[in-house]
């Protein structure tokens, strides 16, 4: 069946010269003009005296030690991003839970089937050796 | 009888269990997984044959299967598997990932496979994305991990940033019209298409779609991950993914109805730069990869402009570019991978001497050269006949003229890679490309089909155009 | 049959020549020679008076879906240049017996393509089957100059098909344009010459779309803004390579000329003709000039090609039957002659190892035979009477003088330079003192005189007796000149010289140049 545009949004309502795009660009251009302003006269009027205090990284006014880049054991990471994942997974369960009568067996098996997926997926990871602590002398 | 409609798409998604299935069991022999995906994709390209014919709406109209969509179903599965042919020696890829390799690439052509089906904005992005995120990790498999790495990262970030321009694109389609069918968008946009609204929110909905095509402004990618991708994968970026571009591009592009001429102009604009930037920069490029990538950007202009005509002739012309695209795509990469033996890059030096290295890959690799510089008789030049006889059937004559300039750029570097592998000899004399049997079967069976279909290209015609009658 | 027969033999040949190659190193030219007597023999069959306006034709559907048919058909004009090409094709593959020396099997593959390619344009009256044939003559000819060249060869070969390409590409888009303009107006779609023939179209548009063709044919002929991809491409091929471009490849920018510019855009293509004219005589004096001026022998005498075909294109565009007529005779002969003195350059070369007409002299004294020949076909490029190329250029200016004096006179000096630079070839390198020593040198070999000698007889044979050529054509140019004329003549709009404005009262019915 034909469907009539909703009024989610007026017709013209980015029209180009009533208040839509045209004052919208004017207020985008001045928005960067001014930025461009601002960064280029600190450029130019700033004075640079540059000194040991002045180039250290600032950190609330602790002074840092040591390298940034520190070592992390890399399974920390592994298991920060399976659980991201499979958290977020969970998300889908509970909304099909709220409606869980009303959607009926066909909900139920299009949820298992997910709930399949998902497991899957934890076998992979599991097979793959993503689940291991520590290092393993297992030669793959 | 849903079931029959949706068989394609079952099957790939069985292989990719199987694959799943596959990755975790212990390896015993490499040629295993080789084995089971090339039968497996021959397999698939039968069943989308199969159900060529098949007709119906699924999922609460969300999903239409028409003609349409299962020839672009065929030509995926053969593309899949084309490039599983390909991949008898996938030394690009460590030991290791090789069953993880094939269940990406077979989860990647499902989705591609439910991406030409969508008529639905939300399947549209959701297939797009899950044949994007496939890839991405694809590109990471390469054995060589920075190079691998670095590609797929910069791949997974063009992306991301286009999909999210695609999303907003959306977003703003949805704001405008209150719709989310295309069927329903057919009939309300083309009234509307002339508001500023619609008009930003459509172009900026083709943005994801370009990303996929390659086409500038989305372009950046290609040449990187072209090179950083193993060579089968390039393979299937180059030809695959871009037949699925253009056929969600067309669905699109034909529901805007073709009467605003802004949104005309700025497509043909595009395809403008996209060819002109694609073949300027592929003059200079010493990678083969690299250069067919810079190819590629153009050849995805060439196609653009089939598309923005919104006609029946130029929908019938961007079905034959896309297939002309995958056989003339993937001979080339045929050539890439078989120089290659060891899985790295070529540059154009590695071509000296084919002529006597290995003949019929020499050969090969010219046809599709020439195909890819529209040259009679090949598959390529009717490709770009029809392309440019729709677009003058719809007046937009300085555009023709632009693109023919544009093939005489591409024809000095299609002439080098001629020249490569024709008249220069190598100074140092390097291992003949090995050629089994099948490979030698494929090779002479791509140069025939260059030729074949370029010269009698009149039942292909015919059937795109019974497929593009759907769209308008 | 016989149409399909005279493609299908070069090219079946061309692929049995690729293929033997690595069973016998001789095979591919006795092949290719084989396979080229053939095709004459069967070709002679074809200068026979026609009945209806087509000797032989086949028409069989090809691409429905387009429109398009494969559409072959040969009057007495393209009867007359078939023959040419396949004799000048067993020429050019008797004159490569020795000189080609490495992938002798792809050489005459592509040798016999460029030969079908040409066979096909001179007969395809599908306008994308001659697009098709017109591409199909340059790929193989790419490799030709490529391979087998000399020094400057790939820089040679990839200009010329740069330009060519870019030609042939405006020309597809006019075809294309035609197609549409055509299909618009009845509703037809279709490619066929035929049909197209008349087509009825705004001035504007038959501009453009002429103009498209046009360039194709231009770069082709070569005329003069657009012929800088000759010399080169000439000079740096393998002889059998220069035989085949100027004998041959030249002829169909002219053919194209004469069959599809001017019957499908009658009007456009008189409103261009003086434009035209003029570029043709820039051609032959321009061409004549650097001829002149030239150290290369090779190149001097591809710039005598610009000059003659220069000729060409003038006649074509003054559109009498006189001037067509002669037009006619100077292709065939312009074949003959400057394809037998690339034979002669190519021959020297084999012998000196050098093109530069500084390092020759005095050739005469050790190959006398070779000399007299050099001497025969150089009078026949200044136009001597008695060969053919007298009977051609003096038809063509006695064609020319009622449409344009003054252009006349500019074009018969083009005659006086002709026999200043042809002398100058034979007195530079036959003549005088030898400037270098050099070992004793052989004359001509059998192979070679029976080259060169087959070549004197048919130029002398169509100097003294060209009727045949006339009698086969006549029809041809009649015809066209009849539909050229049918079209409703405008008046002209742009006029050259004085000489040209002194117009009459209206235009005359009947005369192409209605308004002089």
């Amino acid at each position: 069946m034909p469907m009539q545009p909703l009024p989610m949004a007026e017709a013209n309502a980015l029209s180009p010269w009533q208040p839509g795009v045209f004052s919208l660009s004017i207020y985008f251009a001045a928005v960067l003009v001014l930025t461009i302003v601002l960064l280029a006269l600190a450029t130019w009027l700033g004075e640079r005296r540059p000194s040991v205090e002045k180039l250290r990284a600032y950190e609330s006014g602790i002074i840092p030690t040591g390298t940034a880049r520190l070592r992390l054991p890399v399974p920390f990471f592994m298991v920060a991003i399976f659980f991201l994942i499979f958290d977020v997974e969970g998300a889908y369960i509970f909304s099909w839970a709220v409606a869980c009568y009303d959607l009926g067996w066909k909900g139920w098996s299009q949820i298992s089937f997910f709930i399949a997926v998902l497991i899957l997926g934890l076998i992979y990871i599991w097979r793959k050796g993503g689940l291991e602590w520590g290092p393993t002398f297992k030669k793959r | 009888m849903m079931w029959q409609q949706f068989t394609p798409e079952l099957y790939h998604f069985a292989a990719a269990l199987l694959f799943t299935a596959l990755s975790m069991t212990r390896r015993v022999d490499n040629r295993r997984d080789y084995w089971v995906a090339l039968s497996l994709a021959g397999g698939g390209l039968i069943v989308c044959l199969a159900a060529v014919r098949a007709e119906g709406l699924l999922f609460l109209n969300t999903y239409k299967v028409d003609l349409f969509a299962q020839l672009f179903k065929v030509l995926l599965s053969m593309g899949l598997f084309l490039v599983v042919a390909l991949c008898s020696e996938l030394n690009g890829v460590a030991r290791r990932w090789h069953s993880e390799f094939y269940l990406l690439l077979f989860t990647c052509t499902l989705a591609m496979m439910l991406l030409v089906s969508s008529v639905h904005l939300i399947s549209i992005y959701v297939s797009l994305e899950l044949s994007s995120y496939s890839l991405y990790v694809l590109v990471a498999l390469r054995r060589d991990a920075a190079m691998g790495t670095q590609a797929a990262l910069r791949y997974f970030l063009i992306g991301i940033f286009s999909s999210a321009i695609m999303l907003f694109g959306l977003a703003l389609l949805y704001a405008a019209t209150g719709l989310t069918y295309l069927s329903d968008l057919v009939q309300v946009l083309p009234g509307v298409i002339d508001q500023p609204l619609v008009l930003v929110a459509v172009v900026l909905t083709l943005g994801g779609f370009f990303f996929k095509l390659a086409l500038f402004p989305f372009h950046f990618w290609a040449p990187d991950v072209y090179v950083g991708a193993p060579n089968q994968l390039a393979a299937f970026i180059a030809t695959a993914s871009k037949v699925a571009a253009v056929a969600v591009l067309l669905r699109v592009v034909a529901a805007t109805g073709g009467q605003e001429t802004l949104l005309v102009d700025s497509l043909a604009a595009l395809a403008i730069i996209s060819m002109t930037v694609g073949n300027l920069a592929a003059l200079v490029q010493k990678d083969f990869k690299r250069l067919l990538a810079y190819s590629s950007i153009a050849q995805a202009g060439y196609v653009l402009i089939g598309i923005l005509c919104m006609s029946p002739e130029g929908a019938d012309a961007a079905i034959f570019y896309a297939l002309a695209l995958l056989l003339m795509k993937f001979t080339c990469f045929l050539a890439v991978v078989k120089i290659a033996a060891d899985g790295g890059n070529p540059s154009l030096d590695a071509l000296a001497g084919l002529h006597r290295r290995s003949p019929l890959l020499a050969l090969a690799l010219m046809m599709a050269v020439f195909a890819l510089a529209g040259i009679p008789p090949t598959i390529g030049f009717t490709a770009k006949l029809l392309v440019f006889s729709a677009a003058m059937h719809k007046g937009y004559l300085v555009l023709v003229l632009i693109a023919m300039f544009n093939v005489v750029i591409s024809l000095y570097y299609y002439l080098l890679i001629v020249k490569a592998a024709y008249l220069t000899e190598p100074a140092v004399e390097t291992p003949a490309p090995v050629l089994s049997l099948s490979a030698r079967a494929l090779t002479t069976a791509l140069i025939i089909a260059i030729v074949v279909v370029g010269f009698y290209p009149n039942p292909l015609i015919v059937m795109a155009r019974q497929a593009s009658s759907s769209l308008f | 049959m016989i149409l399909i027969w005279l493609i299908a033999i070069p090219v079946a040949g061309g692929l049995a020549a690729w293929l033997l190659d690595k069973w016998a190193p001789g095979a591919p030219r006795w092949t290719a020679l084989v396979a080229m007597l053939l095709n004459l023999l069967i070709g002679l069959r074809l200068l026979a008076p026609a009945e209806g306006p087509w000797l032989v034709a086949i028409d069989v559907p090809w691409i429905d879906a387009f429109g398009i048919r494969f559409h072959l058909a040969i009057d007495g004009l393209s009867a007359v240049l078939i023959t040419l090409t396949n004799g000048l094709g067993m020429i050019a593959v008797a004159c490569s017996w020795h000189e080609i020396d490495r992938r002798r099997g792809f050489f005459f593959f592509n040798l016999l393509w460029v030969l079908a390619g040409i066979i096909g344009v001179f007969s395809a009256l599908d306008l994308f089957l001659f697009y098709f044939f017109w591409e199909l003559m340059m790929v193989p000819m790419f490799f030709l100059i490529a391979i087998w060249g000399h020094e400057n060869r790939i820089y040679a070969a990839v200009k010329f098909f740069l330009f060519t390409q870019i030609g042939g590409l405006l020309m597809l888009a006019a075809i294309i344009g035609l197609y549409i303009v055509h299909g618009r107006a009845t509703g037809i779609y279709t490619f066929d010459y035929n049909a197209l023939l008349g087509t009825a179209m705004a001035p504007p548009t038959a501009m453009w779309l002429m103009l498209g063709f046009l360039i194709a044919f231009a770069v082709k002929l070569p005329a003069f803004p657009v012929h800088s991809w000759l010399p080169d491409a000439h000079t740096e091929a393998p002889t059998a390579g220069s035989v085949i471009l100027a004998g041959l490849l030249l002829k169909t920018g002219a053919y194209g000329l004469l069959r599809f510019v001017i019957p499908l855009f009658p009007e456009a293509a008189r409103t261009f003709a003086p434009f035209g004219m003029l570029l043709a005589v820039i051609a032959i004096l321009y061409g004549a000039l650097l001829a002149f001026s030239q150290t290369d022998l090779k190149r001097l005498v591809a710039y005598t090609s610009i000059s003659h075909m220069g000729f060409v294109m003038l006649a074509i565009f003054a559109w009498n039957e006189l001037a067509l007529q002669g037009a006619v005779i100077q292709i065939v002969c312009h074949g003959i002659s400057t394809g037998a003195l690339f034979i002669i350059v190519g021959m020297l070369q084999e012998r000196l190892h050098t093109r530069d007409l500084r390092r020759m002299g005095g050739l005469w004294d050790q190959m006398p035979r070779m000399g007299g020949m050099a001497l025969l076909f150089a009078l026949a490029s200044l136009g001597l009477p008695g060969l053919g190329n007298f009977v051609g250029e003096f038809l063509i200016l006695i064609g020319v003088y009622p449409v344009h004096r003054t252009l006349t006179i500019l074009a018969a000096l083009g005659l006086v330079a002709a026999s200043i630079y042809s002398l100058w070839i034979v007195q530079q390198a036959f003549h005088g003192r030898a400037r270098e020593t050099r070992h004793r040198l052989t004359d001509l070999t059998g192979r070679e005189g029976t080259i060169l000698g087959a070549l004197v007889l048919a130029i002398v044979w169509l100097g003294l007796y060209p009727q045949p050529v006339f009698t086969l054509t006549r029809p041809v140019l009649d015809r066209m000149l009849q539909t050229a004329r049918s079209a409703p003549a405008t008046p002209l709009k742009i006029t050259l010289a004085p000489a040209a404005t002194a117009r009459a009262a209206g235009p005359v019915e009947g005369d192409w140049h209605a308004d002089r």
